[in-house]
């Protein structure tokens, strides 16, 4: 080994290669020199420093720059994360976090006795991704016959922007599995329920529509939109760049959706279907343009049948969409002189024995009246049943005017008139009864007998209920119950009711009515067996213009036949009224074979016994007279036209 | 002729060397590099565990830390003094790859032709050429007058300017930046007069100027360049990314959402998540404690960086080890500050986090360097 001649003490323990030892002072041991330039020292080499002074100064810059930079950075680490990060977060969020929505299925709404009236049934929606699609001619022209539209139809959507168009919304199974089969790039199936009504068009018009998307827009469907949509439920996922994928363990959130509720109509699908066949050959028969029928149980106010049906350009008699038996008004004319009864009565203005002098004519303020029957009739000394079952607009009038206007206007209100019912059903009109401010002198003599008042087809009908049930007004209701998930039913609350008249001022007028069936204006239409208690109503239509004749002096004329059976206990009550009859003009003879026959058909339905205690035994009883019954098929078998869904 | 006794050792045990080189190695800079590339593992795991692949890129990954090891251990153990024997070669077998990287030879990805495809494994001969001119450089400016005359100035700036043209053709302007800065760190303490250093810095920002202006850089890089300067001006394409990047960041907050736990970083919304832009995975996953105390590891490296170049036994040691500090410095500011949106978006990897093998080799070798420098500061 050829080492460097001399070496210290310290270093001699240590190896080291030729040229370094002359670079250090050899006294000072290795390690302890190595100790002290790890420590705090930190200047230069001697033989550095002296070729370039500026070095150590360079050097610290160069770490001050680095140190800088260093700080710039946790600098604005600091701002993005801890002092202002909220920006970019909500950034963030909004592009990974996404809210899915779970449809609720709508509830199903059935009859009283669970007859499905309108259901949702699952079906497949063709959707597409117009971004996906290279080729929309193809694909149209592929999904054109399988879905039954042409291809140019297709086209239009498939080619456009956007990520989502819908194809064909709610197709059957058979094209969902098609378009399935075509396996098309773009193009899916998403499961979308369809809302579909068996028993369509009956009951069309209680029953409404939903839009496409399930929101009920008309009828049952939107006033009860609330109970049959459920709420949505949601889904928030967490999903990853690419928009589609949702992220492993993304799911954040999930609220279930809470399905609609099961609705029961207090409707009888049975009874439903029947009122508007009857109606529509009643309606065809007077030569009317439309006719409502109200059918219902006055004790709870439930609506059993509303049938609403018109003429339609070929001169046939159907449904209608239109419930002109909430939204239409008109003037009820002789229908409505049982509330100047009724109120005169409890009033203790009239007593049912009190006479009057009934003559043929009779001016109120500056309007002349006449009683209605044709040739006239010779004054007489007339009590409450003769004018109420003649149908006297002057033993009215002079009934009324005992009343006092004042009191016949609260007893008209108090009868409904004037507001909506509970029910409250989508367009329902609150008809026209006029405040007694704005009386003139006259209408003391045209209201009582329903002229110069506007109601509704329904508020009649409930008018009516309140003589039925012994002075108590039951507000009409169309909800019976609700079904809930386990299929248990639960009725809804019974509808309110209030006193209006007396027990004793509702007989009266319940006696009066059955004298008009069994000896007065609505004596054709008697039910063999059952004491009926009704009334007839004839109203011209007022013009535009004021008055009620036309350009060429010819009336236009709304029947109505309103009344209820059996007298005695009554278990249904009824309105019908035809709108512009022309072949038959008056309540008798256009309203009232409807009322007959379908009063027969319901009684025999609901089982209600008659006066021998049989049920359903009603007979045709009223063939006499002028009056004819409706054409066409006998209301006793129609077991052949019945819908298939009958309900027990 | 010796007057004291050989120096005399138990008989029978290990020759104990207390003065080689080995025994003065930096433990702090190890086990602050350690801790780096473990820390780089898991966010390069946790940056690509959701692709179809889970593993490949950390598999990778491993692949290369082992190569780096050796290259570290090999740039470590052989005298830095002998490297200015070998540097002319090296320098110019660099400058060949370099050429021939724009060839046909080369592979051009995202628009760089800068990859050389060796089966499986890709090269990048730029990240190679970083350390290759730092020694080359360390050795031309050691010996050269100071001040700096203007002749060994242009020598200088040739060595430097040569890897750089070539690179610029590939084109890559976050390497040809890197050189710059490199470059002036190494100009510093190299010698070079102020005056000259000012000058250099208004040619170079004007060239950035005009280059912006001309022709040469395609619009797309162009924009990628100045769009963090005004972001609602850009195109929507060109601030994605850096939005994309400055929401995972933000959304880490202080304590972060934990490893493997990011929103941002599990639905890939993050461009390049694994190399450029790494620095939100920490920053989603570790949140401010993870970001800065990552940043204080790189901390210590740059110190630890620096005292090598203040004990350093001459020279060439101290500029071996300013080059490494410079290139450090700035791959750490550009790469976290563009993934925070305070600087332009170029392809800059954050030194050992980010994947990519031929930069984790070359920072291998930078740090072996640096070992090299501050063991041998007594021999």
């Amino acid at each position: 080994m050829t080492s460097t001649s001399f070496k210290g003490p310290g270093v001699t323990r240590h190896h080291r290669r030729g040229s370094a030892a002359r670079l250090r002072p050899l006294s000072v041991p290795e390690k302890h020199r190595s100790r002290a330039r790890s420590g705090r020292s930190s200047s230069l080499r001697p033989d550095i420093e002296a070729r370039h002074a500026g070095l150590r100064r360079r050097l610290i810059a160069v770490v001050v720059i680095a140190c800088l930079l260093a700080a710039g950075i946790i600098a604005r680490l600091a701002f993005l994360q801890a002092l202002d990060p909220a920006e970019y977060v909500t950034f963030g969020e909004s592009q990974r976090i996404r809210t899915i929505e779970l449809p609720a299925s709508r509830g199903s709404v059935l009859d009283r006795n669970g007859v499905d009236l309108a259901l949702s049934v699952p079906r497949s929606t063709v959707v597409a991704d117009p971004s996906v699609i290279d080729d929309p001619e193809a694909v149209a022209e592929a999904l054109a016959p399988v879905l039954g539209v042409s291809t140019e139809e297709l086209v239009g959507p498939l080619s456009g922007e956007g990520r989502f168009v819908y194809v064909a919304r709610q197709v059957d199974t058979d094209s969902a599995e098609a378009v399935r089969q075509l396996d098309l790039a773009g193009v899916w199936l998403e499961d979308e329920p369809a809302r579909v009504y068996p028993s369509e068009p009956v009951g069309g018009a209680m029953l409404g529509e939903t839009d496409i998307d399930g929101n009920g827009v008309a009828g049952v469907e939107q006033l009860y939109d609330h109970l049959l949509a459920g709420e949505p439920g949601e889904k928030i996922v967490e999903r990853g760049s690419d928009q589609t994928s949702t992220i492993v363990d993304g799911e954040l959130h999930v609220e279930p959706a809470v399905s609609g509720q099961d609705l029961l109509l207090t409707i009888d699908q049975t009874l439903q279907f029947e009122a508007e066949k009857i109606l529509a050959r009643g309606v065809e028969a007077a030569g009317a343009e439309c006719g409502v029928a109200i059918l219902g149980q006055p004790a709870t106010g439930d609506l059993l049948a509303v049938a609403n049906v018109c003429v339609d350009e070929l001169g046939t008699a159907r449904p209608v969409s239109y419930n002109m038996a909430f939204a239409a008004s008109y003037e009820p004319g002789s229908v409505l002189k049982i509330v100047a009864a009724a109120g005169a009565l409890e009033d203790g203005a009239i007593t049912t024995e009190t006479r009057f002098e009934v003559p043929d004519y009779y001016v109120v303020a500056d309007k002349e009246f006449t009683d209605w029957e044709e040739e006239g009739h010779a004054t007489g000394w007339w009590n409450l049943d003769e004018i109420i079952s003649r149908s006297s607009n002057i033993g009215t009038i002079k009934v009324a005017q005992e009343l006092g206007r004042d009191r016949l206007h609260h007893y008209l209100a108090a009868f409904g008139f004037g507001e909506q019912t509970a029910v409250g059903f989508p367009n329902e009109a609150q008809g026209i009864l006029r405040p007694v401010e704005e009386w003139t002198g006259s209408d003391i003599g045209s209201v009582p007998i329903g002229q110069g008042i506007a109601v509704t087809p329904v508020q009649l009908w409930a008018a009516y209920n309140v003589i039925a049930n012994d002075g108590v007004y039951v507000e009409p209701r169309l909800l019976y119950g609700t079904v809930d998930e386990r299929g248990g039913t639960h009725p809804a609350p019974p509808s309110a009711s209030r006193q209006v008249v007396s027990v004793e001022a509702a007989q009266g007028v319940t006696h009066a009515l059955q004298e008009a069936v069994e000896r007065g204006t609505a004596s054709d239409w008697a039910i063999r067996g059952y004491d009926v208690a009704a009334k007839t109503g004839t109203a011209w239509i007022p013009q535009p213009w004021g008055g009620y004749e036309d350009e060429l002096g010819n009336k236009q004329y709304v029947t109505s036949f309103a009344g209820f059976v059996p007298a005695d206990d009554p278990q249904i009550s009824m309105l019908v009224m035809l709108d512009r009859p022309t072949d038959r003009t008056s309540g008798s003879t256009a309203s009232g074979p409807v009322f007959y026959e379908l009063a027969k058909f319901a009684l025999q339905h609901l089982g209600i016994p008659n006066e021998m205690g049989a049920p359903g035994e009603a007979e045709d009883a009223g063939e006499s007279g002028e009056a004819a019954p409706l054409p066409g098929e006998s209301v006793q078998a129609p077991a052949a036209a019945q819908p298939p869904t009958d309900g027990p | 002729m010796s007057i004291l006794p050989p120096p005399t050792r138990p008989k029978g045990s290990v020759r104990w060397d207390h003065a080689a080189a080995w025994r003065h190695i930096d433990a702090v800079l190890l086990a602050a590099v350690a801790a780096l590339v473990g820390f780089g593992s898991l966010m390069i795991y946790s940056a690509t565990r959701h692709n179809d692949d889970p593993t490949f890129f950390i598999r990778r990954h491993a692949l290369f830390l082992v190569l780096g090891a050796v290259v570290m251990v090999v740039c470590a153990v052989i005298d830095y003094r002998k490297l200015r024997d070998w540097i002319p070669m090296v320098y110019g077998g660099i400058t060949i790859l370099l050429l021939a990287v724009l060839t046909p030879l080369g592979t051009e990805v995202n628009g760089t032709q800068g990859w050389f495809q060796i089966g499986s494994i890709q090269l990048q001969p730029s990240e190679l050429a970083k350390v290759i001119v730092i020694i080359a450089l360390a050795t031309y400016l050691s010996h050269a007058e100071q001040p700096l005359d203007l002749r060994q100035l242009a020598a200088a700036l040739l060595i430097l300017g040569v890897p750089m043209g070539l690179i610029m053709l590939q084109p890559d302007i976050g390497t040809v930046l890197v050189f710059s800065v490199i470059g002036l760190g190494m100009l510093l303490i190299g010698g070079v007069r102020l005056r000259h250093l000012v000058i250099l810095i208004l040619i170079g920002v004007t060239g950035v100027a005009v280059l912006l202006h001309s022709d040469v850089l395609e619009d797309y890089q162009v924009a990628r360049l100045t769009s963090f300067i005004n972001p609602e001006e850009a195109e929507s394409g060109q601030v994605y990314n850096i939005e994309q990047s400055q929401i995972a960041i933000s959304t880490g907050g202080v304590g972060g959402h934990g490893f493997g736990e990011g929103p941002q970083t599990r639905g890939g919304f993050v461009p390049e998540q694994q190399t450029d832009f790494i620095f939100t995975v920490v920053g989603e996953e570790l949140g401010f404690v993870g970001g800065a105390t990552l940043i204080l590891l790189f901390a210590v490296v740059i110190w630890r960086t620096w005292r090598a170049a203040q004990l350093a036994r001459d020279r060439v040691g101290v500029l071996i080890c300013v080059g490494v500090l410079s290139m450090f410095v700035f791959q750490m500011f550009q790469s976290i500050g563009m993934s925070m949106g305070i600087m332009p978006v170029t392809g800059i990897p954050l030194p050992f986090i980010s994947y990519g093998g031929s930069a984790l080799l070359a920072n291998c070798a930078a740090m072996g360097l640096v070992l090299n420098v501050h063991m041998r500061r007594f021999s």
